[in-house]
């Protein structure tokens, strides 16, 4: 049985903020390249050229890396960009989502996407630059 | 690729698998992974998929790369590398 969309994307924000508490992280701004850092994800601006994938989560055997995009100058897209594949990389299943395409993955900002997974990650992102506990001041 | 698993069920027999390898209990594994021991029940049986954190901090805690719980190799150990070699059967 599927869960009802709202319930999932719900629960991918939680899973983003219950990590912000594990991990002790209580004040903004909220860094997604530290916590890449942290788990020894490389972390990498990609070259201008191509436009349309705006991050890509890599895998090579035990190790993972994550591309963002600059063709859009904006620091903000740049942190969500980064955000979105940290969610690729915390939430449960995306294994699944992810590795049928050979370990690698790229977003593409600006699309409506209707695919499961990748409002997953929005709301991952949404849920970790953007946790309630910390602007409920 | 059409009839191919997802990752998430072949990871299920693979870290059930090996567990029993290094002869550890559900609880022995979950001290060393740091999570709790239902988290493992789970994930032998199939009832929760994990992310890419917990694959890797299962692989870890397990001594075994991610490739071998995901089915992707036979071997649980990573091979010894060839760092160079000079003067082989290449010529």
């Amino acid at each position: 049985m599927r869960r009802e969309p709202s319930f999932r994307l719900e629960m991918a924000k939680k899973k983003a903020e219950e990590f912000l508490r594990e991990e002790g992280i209580e004040t903004l701004p909220i860094d997604p390249f530290a916590i890449a850092a942290s788990r020894d994800i490389v972390v990498e601006a990609k070259p201008d050229t191509a436009e349309g994938v705006s991050g890509m989560l890599l895998r090579h055997g035990d190790n993972f890396g994550i591309l963002y995009a600059t063709h859009v100058p904006n620091e903000g897209f740049q942190r969500f960009s980064v955000a979105h594949e940290l969610g690729h990389y915390f939430l449960d299943g995306h294994i699944d989502h992810i590795l049928p395409k050979d370990g690698i993955h790229a977003s593409r900002a600006g699309f409506v996407s209707a695919d499961p997974y990748e409002l997953e990650a929005d709301s991952f992102a949404a849920g970790l630059l953007m946790p309630t506990a910390p602007l409920n001041v | 690729m059409t009839n191919e698993r997802p990752p998430s069920e072949i990871f299920s027999e693979r870290l059930k698998a090996a567990r029993e390898l290094r002869e550890w209990s559900q609880s022995d594994l979950a001290g060393r992974a740091k999570m709790p021991q239902s988290s493992i029940a789970h994930f032998e049986a199939g009832s929760r998929k994990p992310s890419f954190d917990t694959l890797r901090r299962l692989a870890n805690a397990l001594e075994v790369t991610t490739d071998y719980l995901l089915g992707r190799v036979g071997d649980p150990v990573l091979p010894k590398r060839v760092i160079h070699s000079i003067g082989t059967s290449e010529s």
